[in-house]
C-alpha cells in the first residue's frame, strides 16, 4: 500500500473512532439523564432543563418514541405546580405506602429477581462485585448498588471511559470496556427493566414516569442492540 | 391501664420469643403462604377501608360554606395569615403564577415556610378563595436537525388565580382588624395599657422581644395573673399588628391602624 493510501485509512479510521466516541457521549449523556430522574424527585432545575430537550420523534423504537412522547405531553403542560405533582408521584411510583411488597415499582433489580421479592438479595451482590471490578463504588447516596439509578449510572461511566480510550486511540481498552457493558445490559439491565416499566405503568399516574419507563426500556433495548453492532 | 385490660389485649405467650428469629438466615426457599414471615397478606393504606378515609378539613363542604373554610383556615394559620390574605389580594383581577411565586418568596423571606407558593394558593383554591384557570397546552413544535425529527417546548404556561368574593370578603375582615378586635379589645381588654405600651415602643422602630419583655413588665397589672411578653407577642402577631423582619419585631399598618383603638378601650 502506498504511503499515501496508508494515509487516507487512518484518517478514515480516525474519523471513524471519533464518530463512535461521538456515540459514547450522547450514549452516556441519556444513561446520565435517565439515572438523574430515578435517582430523586425532579426538582425546578431539572423540570426547567428538560422542557429545554428535544424529543425525538422516530428514533427506530417504539417505545422509544413513545416514551418520548408521554414526556413531552407531559412537560408541554407542566408549570410551577408540576414539581409538587412529580414528587407525589415518585413516591407514589417508587416507593408506595404498603408493607407487601406489591405497593410499588420497587426500583431494586433484586426485587424482582428474587423469589420473595426482597431487597439487597444475589442481584445486588453481582451488582457490587462489577462495580468493584470496574473501580466504582457507591458515594453517600445509600441505597442498594442494584438501584435502577445506580446500574444506569454504571452503564454513563462506562460509556464515558469508552470515550476517552476511543479519542486516546485505544481501541482494544476500548473494546474491553464495551464488552463490560454489553454483558452487564444483558445481564442486568434487560434482565429486569421489563418488569419494573410494567409496574411504573401501573403504579405511576403521571404521563412523565410512564414515559420515563418506556423511554429507558426502549433505550436499553437500543443500546444492547447498538453494542452487538460494535462488538461483531 | 389496669393489669387485667392489659391481658385482654395482649395475648401471652410464653414461648414467644421476638429475638429468636435471625432475619439473617431466613431462607428465601423455606418462605410460603404459611410462613408467619410472610408478609404478603400484611393490609396496605391501597385497601383502606372507604369509611376510614378522611376528606380535607377546610373545604366549604366540610365546612358549610366558602367563608366559613376560609376564616376556619386562616385561623388554624397564624403564622401563615398574612401570607395567604397577601395571595388572595393578589389575586383580586387575576394573577399568574410566576407573580404570586414571586410575592410569596418575597413575603417569606423572613418567615421561611416549607409550604410552596402553589401548595398555599391550593390550600386557598381547596377552602373557596382562589379559582385557577387551567393552563393551556403549548402549541406542538416539530423541528428537525440533523435529519432528525423533533418536538420542542417554546413556551411555559403560567396559569392565573382568581381570588373570589368569599375570599375577598374574608380578608377585607381581617384587613380591617376583626382579629385585633377579637382578641386584643375582646378577650384581652383589661390589658389595654400594656398592648397600647407594646405599640408605642414598636412604633419607635424594630424591637427584640426582650425590650418588649421589659415593657411589659413594667405593669402590675402582669404580675397576678403572670403574663410574659411572650403572650403579648403572640396576640399582636395573630392579629397581624405585629411582624418578625430582619430579627426583630416591628409594627404593622394594622397595628398602627388599630392603636387609637387601645385609647378608647382605656379611656
Amino acid at each position: 500500500m502506498s504511503q499515501e493510501a496508508t494515509a487516507t485509512v487512518a484518517v478514515e479510521d480516525n474519523e471513524e473512532l471519533a464518530q463512535i466516541a461521538d456515540l459514547m457521549n450522547m450514549r452516556a449523556r441519556t444513561y446520565g439523564m435517565l439515572a438523574r430522574l430515578f435517582r430523586v424527585e425532579v426538582d425546578k432545575e431539572t423540570l426547567d432543563e428538560m422542557r429545554g430537550m428535544r424529543f425525538p420523534t422516530a428514533t427506530g423504537s417504539d417505545l422509544v418514541d413513545a416514551g418520548y412522547r408521554q414526556l413531552y405531553t407531559y412537560l408541554r403542560g407542566a408549570w410551577e405546580d408540576s414539581i409538587r405533582e412529580l414528587a407525589v408521584d415518585y413516591v407514589k411510583c417508587f416507593i408506595g405506602h404498603g408493607v407487601n411488597g406489591y405497593s410499588a415499582a420497587y426500583p431494586y433489580e433484586s426485587v424482582y429477581t428474587s423469589e420473595r421479592r426482597l431487597m439487597m438479595q444475589e442481584a445486588r451482590a453481582e451488582v457490587l462485585q462489577v462495580m468493584r471490578d470496574n473501580e466504582l463504588k457507591r458515594d453517600r447516596w445509600n441505597e442498594g448498588e442494584d438501584h435502577i439509578a445506580l446500574e444506569l449510572e454504571f452503564m454513563q461511566r462506562m460509556a464515558l471511559r469508552t470515550e476517552e480510550d476511543l479519542r486516546a486511540g485505544d481501541e482494544d481498552a476500548a473494546a474491553e470496556k464495551l464488552e463490560t457493558q454489553r454483558a452487564f445490559v444483558n445481564d442486568h439491565l434487560l434482565n429486569w427493566l421489563p418488569m419494573l416499566v410494567g409496574d411504573m405503568q401501573q403504579f405511576a399516574q403521571t404521563d412523565f414516569y410512564k414515559g420515563l419507563g418506556n423511554l429507558t426500556l426502549g433505550f436499553a433495548q437500543q443500546d444492547a442492540e447498538t453494542l452487538d453492532e460494535l462488538l461483531a | 391501664m389496669p393489669e387485667e385490660e392489659l391481658r385482654s389485649v395482649f395475648d401471652e405467650d410464653d414461648d414467644f420469643d421476638p429475638l429468636a428469629v435471625d432475619d439473617s438466615v431466613i431462607d428465601q426457599e423455606d418462605m410460603d403462604d404459611d410462613n408467619p414471615y410472610d408478609t404478603v397478606d400484611y393490609p396496605t393504606m391501597r385497601e383502606m377501608p372507604e369509611h376510614m378515609q378522611r376528606a380535607a378539613v377546610f373545604t366549604p363542604a366540610t365546612q358549610g360554606s366558602a367563608e366559613a373554610a376560609i376564616r376556619k383556615m386562616f385561623d388554624y394559620n397564624p403564622q401563615r395569615r398574612p401570607v395567604l390574605t397577601a395571595i388572595v389580594e393578589l389575586c383580586r383581577d387575576g394573577a399568574p403564577t410566576s407573580a404570586v411565586v414571586a410575592k410569596v418568596d418575597e413575603l417569606q423571606k423572613d418567615n421561611y415556610s416549607v409550604y410552596a407558593p402553589v401548595t398555599l394558593c391550593r390550600m386557598l383554591e381547596r377552602a373557596g378563595a382562589l379559582t385557577l384557570e387551567e393552563p393551556a397546552l403549548a402549541q406542538v413544535h416539530e423541528d428537525v436537525a440533523e435529519g432528525v425529527e423533533y418536538l420542542t417546548i417554546d413556551e411555559a404556561p403560567d396559569p392565573v388565580w382568581t381570588a373570589t368574593a368569599a375570599g375577598l370578603a374574608v380578608c377585607a375582615d381581617y384587613a380591617d382588624g376583626a382579629t385585633f378586635k377579637r382578641l386584643v379589645l375582646g378577650a384581652d381588654a383589661a390589658y389595654s395599657a400594656v398592648y397600647a405600651a407594646v405599640l408605642d415602643l414598636l412604633a419607635t422602630g424594630p424591637k427584640t422581644k426582650d425590650d418588649i419583655a421589659d415593657v411589659v413588665d413594667s405593669f402590675p397589672i402582669v404580675k397576678n395573673p403572670r403574663r410574659f411578653g411572650g403572650h403579648f407577642i403572640d396576640v399582636l402577631e395573630r392579629a397581624d399588628a405585629i411582624a418578625w423582619h430582619d430579627h426583630a419585631w416591628c409594627i404593622t399598618d394594622l397595628g398602627h391602624a388599630m392603636r387609637p383603638a387601645l385609647d378608647v378601650k382605656e379611656a
